[in-house]
This record gives C-alpha cells, structure tokens and sequence, in this order.
C-alpha cells in the first residue's frame, strides 16, 4: 500500500514539472494571444489562468509531448468563450445610446464607466528603440484587428509553428478551413501594414 | 500595375513578436506567475489502481445485474435526467425575476430591434 | 425477490412519466388559481395563445410575485408584457446580458444604473425623440 502511494507521487511530481515547465514557457505567448483577441490586458490574464486550469485539471497526467496541442485547443475555445460573453456585453452598452441624446452634447459615453480605471499611457521610451517598438505595436494593431479566426490560423501556424493538421486540431476545423483563413490573414496583414507603411526585411 | 505583393515575412514577424513577449510588464508577468502556480495545484493525477480494485470489490453487490435491474437502473437514470433538464430550464427562473424586477428597466437588457 | 424488482421498474416509470407530464400542461386562463392570475393579469388577453413552455416558466415566476415589495410587483406586471412578446432567443440574449451585467464591479454598476437614471429623467422632460418603448418606465 505504501509503495503505490510512493509511485503514485512519483508519478505526479515527474508530470507537475513538465507541466510547470510547459506553462512557464508558454504563458507570455498565450497571454500576447489572449490580449490581441480581448484587447484588454485583465481579461487576458483570466483567460490564460482559466485555459491553464483547464488543460492541468483535465489532461494534467498527459504525456508532456501532448500538451501543447491541448492548450492551444483549450487556450483558443476559452478566448472564443470570452469573446462571446464579452459581445454580449459590449451588445448592451451600445444600447445606452437609445437612452442618450440623439444631439451631439453628449458628454459621456456609458463606455467610459467600464473602461479600465487603471489604463496608463504607454512609458517613455529611449530613442533607438522606439523604430522596433513602433514596429511591432503597428504589427500587433493589425493582428488584432484581424477577424478571430485569421488571427488564431496565422498565430499558430507562423508564430507557435504548429503545421496545418496540428492547427486545424486546435481550431477545431478543417485543414482546408486552416490554408484558407491563412492566405486571408496573410493578404490582410499585408494590406495593412502596406498602408501603415510598415516594411519587413 | 505592379500585383500587390501578399508576401509577408512570417519568420520577422514571429521574431518581433517573440521580442514583444520578452518586454511585458512586470504586472502581467506576476499575474501569470500566478496563474502557473493556480494550475499546477490543480493538477490531475492519474487514478492509483490499488484504490479502484479495493471499491470494486464491495460495490460488487450494488451494481445491477439481471435484466430487469438494468431496465429499472436506466429508466432511473432517464428519469433523473429529464428532472435534471428540467431543473436546469427551471434556473432560468431567478435571472428572469431580476430582469423583471430590477431597478433598471428591461429595455437595458432587451434588444429589441433583433 | 422478483416482486422488489417489479416494484423498482413500476416507481422508476412512475417517476419518468410525472417529470415529464409536470413540465408542461397547458391550462386557460379560467383555470389558474387566483393568486397566479392576479400575478400575471396583464397577459390575460394573450395567455390562451402562449405555448406550453411559456406558460409554465411565467406560472413558476408568478408563484414568486407575492413576496415581491410594492415596486417591484409593479416593474414585474409594467414588463410582463414586453417580456412575454420576446422570442426565446431573446429572452436568452437579455439572460446573458443580465449575468454579464451582474458581474460587473458593484461600483461600476451603480454608476451606469446612475446615468440610465438621469438619462430617463432628461427624456422625460424632451419627449420629442419618440425612441422609447412603450413599456419603459420613469425610474422608480
């Protein structure tokens, strides 16, 4: 009796650390994910608390090879979640503008009461790095903008590196599904950054 | 005229991305430190087989075993399921009060022009 | 031995049969009780002609309505109406955007129930918009 329980906890502590591992490695990425799809930083950070208790409650004793996968699933069915209680409520905000003036004084705007109180002005940043910096928020604008499945293909595929049949796993669709929101999401950012007058090497 | 070009060079934008990860602020990264350590305590364990085989013994005699006690066992079951459907339709019943009832009127709620 | 199972499969048929019968029978409006016809009196034209389902998820809510404070009793009869004449999807969409609602900072939702408040009061005094619905009400 005591032997199994020994292994039992052999085994859990072997799997906590390439599960601590994969999450610590993954977590800044599944946050850039969360908050281009959010665009609102606390909301991504429940979104990546509830998709990495989701993936530890359900398929913590998975081989640690499996575990990307998973997340990636979990992580983009938790951001939909999120998008759609987030519609909702963004569907009963506008509905303030029915109790509003139709004349221009209007002097608040029922968004402001719910926008974040601590929302702070991007820090100053040095010279030479402001070139790169501006670069990537321009990029990281596009990307959110992007409609939600062009964003999660084009993520997957080029930025986790996932191949199209691992992409369509985690996004639930086909691998036909998964070319076609990439070649949209490629011909949009690249008309966007086109004209924001981005240029890639 | 010249085809716009859909080239986008995914291997830069993956590294400026990469980049991007790196400069997040300290707030988020405690966050998600945290949200790790959430997680992990939460882990699932794979099930021990020595607890299982020592249940499964004396549940021997609980478990349905003619055919009459399997038709009885799955009209319960269908039974409670049904009261359950029913339950969870009949949860809705608070929400609706608030609505109906809450100092704000229902227009706030209700689109109506859907 | 046989009669126990006998017995169990008679109960368990019982059982389903009663859940499913109580989920929905239709009953005119002559027939509710009292207490339930003065909760819902606003759809007595109408009643006859809601579905099944309806009619019992606004029978479970009037069976509510006698503990209900004074103005509450008179939000629950203003909207009953409006409520009623909404599809099921949305009625579930104004379910959902209640729950959103509801998970807001308590704060923040004072703050919009404010301006909601002080908006209503500016359109009474300017009726010429003509955009409220009928059954909106002065913030009471």
């Amino acid at each position: 009796m005591l032997t199994s329980a020994f292994k039992r906890k052999e085994r859990q502590l072997a799997t906590q650390a390439e599960l601590g591992q994969f999450l610590s490695r993954i977590e800044r990425r599944a946050y850039k994910h969360a908050v281009f799809a959010m665009h609102d930083s606390h909301t991504a950070l429940d979104v990546v608390q509830d998709a990495m208790v989701k993936l530890s409650e359900k398929y913590g004793d998975k081989p640690a090879g499996e575990l990307p996968l998973l997340f990636h699933r979990i992580l983009q069915n938790t951001i939909r979640d999120y998008c759609r209680r987030q519609q909702v409520r963004s569907k009963w905000t506008t509905l303030f503008s029915a109790f509003g003036s139709k004349h221009a004084e209007e002097e608040f705007d029922p968004l402001d009461v719910l926008e974040d109180s601590d929302n702070q002005s991007a820090p100053a940043i040095p010279d030479a790095a402001f070139g790169q910096k501006q670069t990537i928020a321009l990029i990281e604008n596009a990307l959110s903008n992007l409609p939600a499945r062009q964003r999660e293909a084009f993520l997957l595929r080029y930025w986790e590196g996932l191949d199209t049949a691992e992409t369509a796993i985690a996004m639930g669709c086909t691998e036909g599904s998964v070319k076609t929101h990439c070649s949209r999401a490629n011909h949009a950012l690249a008309t966007a950054l086109k004209a924001l007058g981005v240029e890639l090497p | 005229m010249k085809k716009q070009s859909q080239h986008i060079n995914h291997q830069h934008i993956a590294k400026l991305l990469n980049s991007s990860t790196d400069q997040l602020d300290d707030s988020v990264l405690s966050a998600l430190r945290q949200a790790r350590t959430v997680a992990l305590e939460r882990q699932r364990v794979a099930e021990p087989v020595f607890s299982l085989s020592a249940i499964g013994h004396r549940a021997h005699h609980l478990m349905p075993h003619s055919t009459q006690q399997w038709v009885a066992t799955t009209i319960i079951l269908a039974a409670i399921l049904i009261g359950a459907i029913g339950y969870l339709q009949d949860t809705q019943m608070p929400v609706d009060m608030e609505i109906l009832t809450d100092d704000l009127p229902i227009e706030v709620f209700v689109d109506q022009h859907e | 031995m046989i009669s126990m199972n006998k017995l169990i499969i008679a109960m368990a048929i019982f059982c389903a049969l009663s859940a499913q019968t109580a989920a929905a029978t239709p009953e005119p409006w002559a027939a509710l009780p009292p207490a339930e016809r003065e909760a819902l009196a606003p759809l007595a034209p109408q009643w006859n002609s809601l579905p099944e389902k309806q009619q019992h998820n606004l029978r479970i809510l009037a069976q509510h309505y006698p503990k209900l404070k004074m103005d509450e009793k008179r939000r629950f009869q203003n909207r009953l109406v409006t409520w009623a004449q909404l599809t099921p999807a949305q009625r579930q969409a104004a379910r959902e955007k209640y729950r959103a609602f509801s998970q807001i900072p308590a704060e923040k939702r004072e703050q919009v129930k404010q301006m909601v408040r002080q908006n209503q009061a500016a359109k009474i005094q300017q009726p010429a918009s003509g955009v409220i619905p009928a059954a909106a009400q002065p913030a009471q």
